[in-house]
């Protein structure tokens, strides 16, 4: 598979009133064509920042991309012009956020909303974008498309309103697609409707997808491939079978190990990971996960470890070998 | 769209019955009647047949209910009954006085989006900066300043100290234009700054709420140009809380007004009165105060309206 993103050695920073808060530290990945990769942890680990900062989306102030590179198409994202990554935005790499109640403008029609990146991108006329977000909402299953076009968002329902995000994501063909959350508001049915409806849509366009959720069913059921963050650092990368089968970072064998599972016997207690998530910007020295962790030595306390292959496709950062 | 109309329409007439009602008990709940306070200053009338008289005559003797019909009727079609300090026609007092008011007024308007929505502007995009700060702090001042107060000093400074402008009175403009205009800079800004102050701290407040908004963060990820971001996405839902206070201000400009007409001895609907209610000349004062409910009100279906406009949420309703 053709290599299309790779992140090297990202990191953001944000600046509060409690001192610099790395919410992003020193994170590297990589992303091929037609792949789904699933980006998981509690919240607050900097899953949403990684993903905003693909397309510069960080607010700033306070927050800021100190260091690495974003390579896509053979050119660094950070170091691109605004016109530049206008350009990129909606286009090549899209986004569909979560809360479609506030991610849509609630002053505007769905259709002049869905119209837009034909208008912006493609240089179209208003009639002809309108016809064709016409189209992209039929590719949604939105009913009766054409007059729901003059709708506003509070006259759509919450799936509606998600599927009009979805479509409004997938207008301009975009080579990589960034779901946050995508599901979070919804009911479970729903969410199953929109999480398969959009794995067909990028199947269809040969997007690649990045999903970014704390829902471990979501991960395993749709991801190829999966990020565990915590605490703003990638802590294991595997693929989704294999992170299910056999987790290796203390951190992602607590999590499998706080789900319920349908074969599991009924009496057995789920188990949750002990503590809290650390504070961002007074992280514990060492490795960040270690006043949680049941296999933590020494050396934990010491120093970080960085993400140390451990089997084909399969990395953790992580001093132990569990 | 039409039905909401048709319900604004519905309320303000409603409102408007309502505050007619109320004009006219105020001035019928004054002890005496015109008659009787006539008789006081002419001894000719001191007689209770003459005055009966002069009762039936003014159409006093009527039922209440039918006084107040036949004011009303009256009021629609321009009669608005003679004034009893003048004997002129109320009417044609109030069309003679009506271009000073008009013009006051659209320079107040002038002045205050002028300096408030720019300020505002540049305040909300370079938030937290000296320049932020400054412009902040000055809208203080402006809102603070008393108009009596900021009225004075602009007369002492430019109008003794450096004699630009003309301390007070009224030059129309179809006399001489450039004489009309500067008479009326000193008032329409006295005005002007105090609003542009409000304005300008519910512009940047605004602003910076709906560019705090996910769907801000959903267009700029769709590639729009900051300033599309602005124009299409931002403009609308800042303008919401902005049209509120502008509504409510343009029902306190008329205490305003009626203070500036009388300091720069403006002659218009303020002076006039003003004038009337120290004189009791029932018919003018009951003009004035119904003029001003309707322009009040009038603002308010403006600003019920444009609510429409602005926000698809409230249409439905």
């Amino acid at each position: 598979m053709a290599k299309l993103l790779s992140v090297n050695n990202l990191s953001v920073h944000f600046s509060t009133g409690n001192g610099v808060v790395k919410a992003v530290d020193q994170i590297s990945y990589e992303l091929n064509t037609g792949e789904t990769l699933g980006i998981v942890g509690e919240s607050g680990c900097g899953k949403s920042v990684s993903a905003l900062s693909l397309l510069r989306l960080i607010p700033n102030p306070p927050g800021k991309i100190v260091d690495g590179e974003i390579l896509f198409e053979g050119r660094d994202l950070l170091k691109a012009s605004k016109e530049e990554i206008c350009d990129i935005r909606g286009n090549k790499i899209a986004m569909i956020f979560q809360e479609p109640m506030t991610s849509l403008n609630p002053v505007l029609t769905i259709g002049q909303q869905v119209a837009e990146p034909f208008m912006v991108h493609q240089q179209m006329k208003k009639k002809q974008a309108a016809a064709e977000a016409v189209k992209a909402l039929k590719k949604v299953h939105i009913p009766d498309s054409g007059k729901r076009l003059a709708d506003y968002p509070h006259q759509f329902s919450g799936g509606m309103r998600q599927r009009a995000m979805i479509a409004m994501g997938l207008t301009c063909a975009p080579k990589i697609i960034i779901a946050d959350e995508p599901t979070t508001a919804l009911d479970v049915t729903i969410q199953a409707q929109l999480l398969t409806l959009m794995k067909q849509l990028t199947i269809d366009t040969g997007a690649a997808l990045i999903i970014i959720t704390h829902n471990l069913g979501i991960i395993a059921r749709y991801a190829d491939r999966v990020n565990v963050m915590y605490a703003g650092k990638i802590v294991e990368k595997a693929s989704a079978a294999d992170l299910y089968k056999y987790p290796k970072h203390p951190y992602a064998i607590g999590l499998m190990a706080s789900v319920p599972k349908l074969d599991q016997d009924v009496k057995t207690r789920l188990q949750p990971i002990e503590g809290q998530p650390p504070d961002l910007a007074d992280l514990p020295e060492g490795c960040a996960f270690h006043p949680r962790c049941r296999y933590k030595i020494e050396q934990c306390r010491v120093s970080a470890p960085s993400l140390r292959t451990i089997s084909d496709d399969h990395e953790i950062a992580c001093w132990v070998d569990v | 769209m039409k039905r909401y109309l048709a319900k604004r329409l519905l309320y303000a007439l409603l409102i408007l019955f309502l505050v007619s009602i109320l004009i006219f008990s105020i001035a019928r709940l004054l002890p005496g009647d015109p008659i009787q306070a006539a008789a006081m200053m002419n001894m000719d009338l001191a007689n209770e047949e003459i005055m009966d008289d002069l009762r039936s005559q003014f159409g006093l003797d009527r039922p209440v209910v039918l006084q107040y019909g036949v004011w009303v009727k009256d009021f629609f079609v321009g009669e608005w009954g003679t004034s009893f300090g003048s004997g002129e026609p109320v009417f044609e007092m109030f069309l003679r006085r009506l271009p000073v008011t008009l013009e006051l007024f659209a320079g107040y308007v002038f002045w205050s989006f002028l300096i408030g929505f720019p300020l505002g502007v540049i305040s909300a995009f370079k938030r937290n900066t000296v320049l932020d700060a400054a412009i902040t702090s000055t809208a203080i001042v402006g809102i603070s300043v008393p108009v009596i107060w900021e009225a004075i000093v602009l007369i002492y400074l430019f109008s003794v100290h450096f004699q630009i402008f003309p301390p007070s009175g009224y030059v129309p403009f179809s006399e001489n234009s450039m004489e009309n205009v500067l008479c009326m800079i000193m008032p329409t800004f006295v005005l002007g700054t105090h609003s542009a102050g409000m304005y300008m701290r519910y512009v940047r407040s605004s602003l910076l709420e709906v560019l705090g908004q996910d769907y801000i963060r959903t267009a700029r990820a769709k590639g729009l140009k900051e300033m599309a971001v602005i124009m299409r996405h931002a403009a609308k839902p800042a303008m919401i809380p902005v049209v509120t206070v502008i509504g409510i201000d343009w029902g306190y400009v008329i205490s305003g007004s009626f203070l500036v007409e009388y300091m720069f001895a403006l002659p218009g609907f303020g002076r006039m009165g003003i004038d009337a209610i120290a004189a009791r000349d029932y018919p003018v004062i009951q003009a004035t105060l119904l003029i001003v409910a309707l322009f009040i009100l009038m603002v308010n279906l403006a600003v019920d309206l444009l609510y429409g406009y602005l926000d698809p949420r409230v249409r439905v309703k």
